[in-house]
């Protein structure tokens, strides 16, 4: 307990002198971004105490929701159009479940101890049957958050473990990922995971995680989980010489700290490189659990694209990930602020609502809602957005929403590129260090009138490109509802 | 049924009156003699000039008559406020009743502030000119307002949240009847049931500033929910959904030209209707006051039907143009145009009036009147930081969750100029707070001064404030964390906290520093203003801030009724994977799913989970009951190599031993299902009442093996042992093991004792049933 203790001082040192900035500044676009996309609360039943660590759609229209409190409820009506839920209470006395996956009429629920299949023999509704399908990782800390993927097809879940207290290896294999097979082997895969907030496949179908700013890592990311790799935090080194890891291969060499990530990937074969960074309070703080759209533009103008929310921020965010030259990159944008507590989880319903929901206990959250499930809904309108940006082999091509005033968009003036990277190192997070200002000497608007490709000179490796297009404007004269996105560069296209 | 019968009546009887009176009010008149209604535009309070402006945006004059910007002034005095949109008015409002309500708006919506377009014209051409409007208007919209069945039990709901959320601050209140209480000022509805359907009146509720951007009703943020009921409790009269005539294009053209003629398009913005500058009338300063709209006469000008008092009002407006206005003066007349003073006060202006207090209701009585009166708006320019006053007003930003009465959103337009205005208007004497100091050990110093004033040693600000969300005593008043960094000007909080009285007159808060003086003189040197400052820093800390002294966590007892209950968290004596049962009855234990085995028992009640649910869920789940029995730690089963081999202390992942689960039964009890030594064991104990004494725990080990083979079973280990005969075994002073006679045996174990049983596991199923139970004060 002593020990504990000393690292959340640890973790919060200096809080006490901060001012309520701890949280950092809104982006501002809540009132704007109200207009698009409404938030509305899902009522629920007086009673209870939800704490939302997960969702998954059931075949049925239901939505289950684990929770943090160990529950499996199910939920009827949140997705009517006037939401009026009946909630089902099917398990309970779990341990905190973040990560919930249904399959063959059987829920896979991952526990911070095991990854359980639940199911209910008898038909009553209720679960009476509790299976372990994985605990071959210790335990040795309340602070071993553990997440688990969805289902996926051929069985599989991934989990992730994150490392004890968030700092430490004092239980095997803490700080590593597990594809758990249809019958029940359990395959590590990666190594070097800090403290994950998220597992799940990206919007192409490959599994990714998200991770959380910290020693080595210089803010939050989504990473690739590539079989074999080593996601970069090496205390979790001690588990490759375990018997279960022997098909990993053999141990990395140590990074060097106080470098740059993409350094250390030249030198650490096993290293993979964060695909995209969230610059640290700009775009949230702990982000976590993501979801692609795949509701066919029922959701509005980004079908296909990732969507995660944030802890600590209470936000939620967009992501597009592309692969170059084999190794994942892509970007990340703002998308819509105050929701009502810090956001573990979200979920699409086949409606075409985005359904967001968490706690706000333990850290500091922005949204003071202790209780309260709430889902997205896309009004009808399009904002006028930064749809996605992918690389060229000489610049960018951005994707908006809407056509663009055409005299703006050619204006090299009017994209505002600038670029940095974050320390490579053990000690907590990182400023943002090395900046460039890359510059867009030509921008030429395509055929469509809503792509407009940049050429610029001074992209850098291995460095977060933050795009400002503040002066760009919609053919019906409209400024972006969110000027800014961030593009983490790994690879230039040949 | 008798009753039934009765309130059946008594509605048919109310349904005929409100139908009589409709009837009489249709009745034609002559167009000189057609009786009018004023517009209702509530403007008490304030001086005749002021009055006059807020008529004159609020009529929409000025859309017609452009003011004139006095010297030195760059904002308008008068705001034009934009007439509802016409474009989706074909979705929203019902034709026939457009074609009613342009015929003859004033009688139609008695009070309206809408003129009459079409005065001068007989009946019959006012009717074919409005018929043809309609068409005009309904041709932006591919179908009209959609419907849907009507739902009683959302009516019912509905007047409940009519009546609590604020609806009735500025519109009539309704009595059991639903019939409109007459209240001076209210804002009138249309004929509710002619103009909208069910779902076009819930969609307006939903976002009224889509139809109504000048935004004079703000928005509640209604539920989907509430919306529905209070759309469906509003219209319980509706008439079924009009089957409206299809647009007829002849109509469509005539309706254009009139829209452009008669100059609606000076108010409502409609994509092809040209707006006509000529139309436009003289400026406010060219006016003749005694002509056109004010003359009382009927001519070529939009009809007002404006009383005596209010064309005078509307004169000495006019006259006092050229004369400078105070900012507190304008800002009157703003924050009257927008209703703000119908729940709030300014000075004298304003307020909840006598006549509708009985709808501003409170969660919280206990915080007093001020647990159900918005609070007021004197000098609160001074007292709110800027951002959070605009969001405040732009969305309804709240920091009193006890008030019943919602505060609106009124959108971002005039979120910013009335702020603005506010922000220009009001401030404090100097008094200010000192930055906290650089260095961590002094900022540490003044937080902690902080922290130990709001605490219970201190001023116990918590007893009847919200702390972070949690509530200590029994009152909520507003909440020190959320309300006080973000929301707060530090200078405000310092005159506040040394006289409430002034800034609250009535408050319950009470003087902590009367005449200037700490009544905490022990603590900070007994320096008001460093405890006033230290209270600030301590609680601008917002979210992270650390707990003051007499925050106590809540316990959350998991309470066990005729089910088991389980709480699967670390729990007390236990490591991480424990797995603790409270059966019914009163006899718990835990299964540590790691060692494979329970490893304690008790009785009583069950556990506290709040060590394991509130925070980041760092502790332990703690136990309740008070009869604990330890069970030996390491693992359970094992193939001892001699009968005298010492226990192995190893862990079960190192005897290969599996952890597969467990089931429930009807009563949510569970079966633990494990693997040692090849032999799957499922492992189910019960609670065995026994009369007058605490019951007794049954748990029957089943064993399924693919062979023969033997397996011993450490059942307890304990400084005295003692066999009582029949199977009785005596653990320790107060535990008794009750195992098939024979079949255990009691071995030394350095100085403590073993109770081993010995199991000879054939192919096939087998079983041991063991008993446990409490001594009352030991043997």
């Amino acid at each position: 307990m002593n020990v504990l203790q000393g690292s959340m001082v640890a973790l919060f040192a200096g809080a006490a002198t901060l001012s309520a900035q701890e949280l950092g500044d809104a982006w501002g676009t809540g009132r704007a971004e109200a207009e698009y996309y409404r938030l509305v609360e899902v009522p629920l039943p007086r009673e209870l105490a939800l704490e939302v660590g997960s969702f998954c759609m059931l075949p049925d229209g239901r939505l289950a929701v684990g929770t943090r409190r160990g529950e499996i409820l199910l939920v009827s009506g949140a997705f009517d159009e006037r939401p009026a839920p009946r909630v089902q209470t099917f398990a309970s006395g779990l341990d905190e479940v973040l990560g919930l996956g249904y399959r063959d009429s059987a829920f896979h629920a991952m526990q911070q101890t095991e990854l359980s299949r639940i199911t209910d023999r008898d038909g009553d509704g209720r679960a009476d049957r509790f299976e372990n399908r994985s605990d071959v990782w210790g335990f040795a800390n309340y602070h071993e958050f553990a997440w688990g993927s969805p289902v996926q097809p051929d069985g599989s879940v991934y989990v992730v473990l994150g490392l004890s207290e968030s700092y430490h290896y004092r239980a095997p294999f803490r700080g590593w990922a597990f594809q758990i097979t249809a019958d029940g082997r359990s395959i590590p895969i990666a190594s070097g995971i800090r403290s994950a907030g998220g597992v799940a496949p990206n919007e192409h179908g490959v599994m990714f995680y998200a991770e959380s700013q910290g020693p080595w890592n210089g803010s939050c990311s989504l990473k690739h989980l590539q079989p074999g790799s080593f996601q970069g935090h090496p205390i979790s080194f001690p588990a490759y010489d375990l018997p279960l890891a022997a098909g990993m291969g053999k141990k990395p060499i140590e990074p060097h700290s106080q470098s740059r990530l993409r350094t250390e990937c030249e030198r650490v074969e096993q290293l993979v490189p964060y695909a995209v960074v969230f610059p640290y309070r700009k775009m949230g703080q702990s982000i976590t659990t993501f979801r692609p759209d795949a509701t066919n533009g029922r959701f509005g103008p980004f079908a296909g694209q990732l969507f995660l929310g944030d802890y600590s921020l209470s936000i939620v965010m967009r992501a597009t990930t592309e692969l170059v030259d084999g190794v994942w990159q892509g970007a990340c944008y703002p998308f819509r602020e105050g929701l009502g507590n810090g956001i573990l989880a979200v979920e699409f319903s086949p409606q075409g609502y985005l359904i967001t929901g968490g706690t706000n206990r333990g850290w500091p959250v922005r949204g003071n809602r202790q209780y309260v499930l709430e889902r997205l809904e896309w009004t009808g309108r399009t904002p006028f957005e930064i749809e996605r940006i992918e690389v060229q082999r000489d610049g960018f091509l951005v994707t908006f929403t809407l056509p663009v005033d055409a005299r703006a968009a050619v204006v090299p003036d009017n994209y505002q590129v600038s670029s940095y990277t974050h320390i490579y190192q053990e000690e907590y997070g990182s400023p943002e260090v090395d900046q460039t200002r890359p510059r867009v000497v030509r921008a030429e608007l395509q055929p469509d009138g809503k792509r407009v490709h940049l050429t610029v000179e001074g992209m850098v490796l291995g460095h977060v490109h933050e795009f400002d297009l503040a002066g760009v404007r919609s053919a019906a004269g409209a400024p972006l509802l969110h000027k800014h996105a961030y593009y983490t560069l790994n690879r230039i296209p040949k | 049924m008798v009753r039934r019968a009765a309130v059946l009546v008594a509605a048919l009887v109310a349904l005929l009156l409100v139908l009589g009176l409709h009837g009489c009010a249709e009745r034609p008149v002559a167009p000189a003699a057609r009786p009018a209604k004023a517009p209702i535009v509530a403007n008490a309070g304030l001086p005749p000039r002021e009055r006059g402006l807020v008529l004159l945006g609020e009529l929409g004059c000025v859309a017609c008559h452009a003011e004139r910007a006095r010297a030195g002034e760059a904002r308008p005095t008068i705001e034009v406020a934009p007439g509802p949109d016409l474009l989706a008015v074909g979705t929203r409002v019902q034709t026939d009743y457009l074609a009613h309500f342009l015929a003859d708006p004033l009688t139609v919506e008695a009070g309206t502030t809408m003129p009459d377009l079409l005065r001068e014209r007989s009946d019959a051409d006012r009717a074919a000119a409005a018929m043809a409007l309609a068409h005009y208007l309904r041709s932006f919209s591919a179908a009209g307002p959609a419907t849907e069945s009507s739902d009683r039990e959302a009516a019912l709901r509905g007047r409940e949240v009519f009546h609590a959320v604020g609806c009735v601050a500025c519109h009539a209140p309704r009595d059991e009847q639903g019939v409109e209480v007459s209240l001076a000022d209210s804002v009138p509805m249309a004929p509710l049931a002619e103009k909208y359907t069910l779902a076009s009146l819930r969609a307006f509720l939903q976002q009224p500033h889509e139809a109504r951007p000048a935004a004079r009703m703000p928005d509640l943020h209604l539920s989907p929910n509430e919306a529905h009921e209070i759309s469906h409790y509003l219209l319980q009269k509706a008439s079924a959904a009009q089957v409206a005539a299809p647009v007829d294009p002849t109509q469509v053209a005539a309706g254009r030209t009139l829209f452009a003629e008669r100059g609606c398009a000076q108010c409502h913005a409609l994509p092809d209707a040209q707006r006509m500058p000529s139309r436009g009338g003289k400026p406010l300063p060219e006016l003749d006051a005694s002509r056109g709209c004010l003359s009382g006469e009927v001519g070529g000008w939009p009809f007002y039907a404006l009383s005596a008092a209010q064309v005078q009002d509307v004169r000495a407006a006019l006259a006092a143009q050229a004369e400078p206005l105070a900012d507190e003066a304008l800002l009157q007349v703003r924050l009257v145009a927008r209703h703000c003073t119908a729940c709030h006060t300014r000075g004298e202006l304003g307020g909840v009036v006598p006549e509708r207090s009985e709808h501003f209701l409170s969660t919280d009585p206990s915080i007093g009147l001020e647990s159900r009166i918005p609070p007021t708006l004197t000098g609160v320019g001074a007292k709110l930081q800027r951002a959070w006053l605009e969001d405040a007003i732009a969305n309804g930003q709240a920091a009193r969750p006890y008030l019943r009465t919602r505060m609106p959103g009124f959108g971002a337009a005039c979120a910013a100029e009335l702020a603005s205005a506010l922000e220009r208007t009001d401030s404090l004497p100097p008094l200010s707070i000192a930055p906290l100091p650089e260095d961590e050990a002094s900022a540490r110093a003044v937080t902690d001064l902080g922290r130990e004033l709001v605490g219970d040693k201190g001023m116990n600000c918590i007893t009847c404030h919200l702390f972070a969300g949690e509530k200590v005593g029994t009152m909520g008043a507003i909440d020190l964390v959320e309300s006080t960094a973000q929301r707060l000007r530090p200078q405000w909080f310092a005159h506040f906290l040394r006289t409430p009285f002034r800034f609250k007159p009535g408050t319950l808060m009470p003087q902590f520093f009367p005449d200037g003086v700490t009544t905490r003189p022990e603590l900070g040197g007994g320096d008001t203003t460093k405890q006033i400052e230290a209270i600030w820093h301590y609680l601008a800390q917002g979210r992270n801030v650390g707990k003051p002294r007499g925050m106590r966590r809540p316990p959350i007892e998991l309470e066990v009724g005729s089910e088991a209950v389980l709480l699967r968290r670390s729990v007390q004596n236990t490591g991480k994977r424990g797995i603790s049962v409270g059966l019914p009855g009163g006899v718990n234990f835990t299964f540590d799913a790691e060692r494979l085995g329970q490893n304690q028992i008790w009785w009583g009640k069950f556990v506290d989970a709040s060590p394991v649910w509130t925070g980041q869920g760092s502790g332990e789940a703690r136990i309740l009951g008070k009869e604990r029995v330890a069970l030996p730690n390491g693992p359970c089963f094992v193939g001892l190599a001699s009968a005298d081999a010492p226990w192995p202390e190893v862990s079960r992942r190192e005897l290969g031993q599996r952890f597969l689960g467990y089931d429930l039964d009807a009563q949510q009890r569970p079966t633990f299902r494990y693997v040692c030594e090849e032999v799957e064991i499922a492992d189910a104990s019960i609670e065995v009442p026994v009369p007058d004494k605490l019951p007794r725990l049954r748990r029957t080990l089943s064993f399924t093996s693919a062979r023969d083979t033997t397996l011993s079973f450490r059942a307890a280990r304990a400084a005295e042992i003692q066999d009582l005969g029949g199977g009785r075994m005596q653990v320790g002073k107060q535990l008794q093991i009750t195992v098939p006679a024979g079949s255990a045996r009691i071995r030394s174990a350095g100085d403590e004792r073993e109770l081993i049983c010995d199991l000879a596991i054939t192919s096939g199923r087998s079983e041991l049933v063991l008993e446990y139970s409490w001594q009352e004060g030991g043997k």
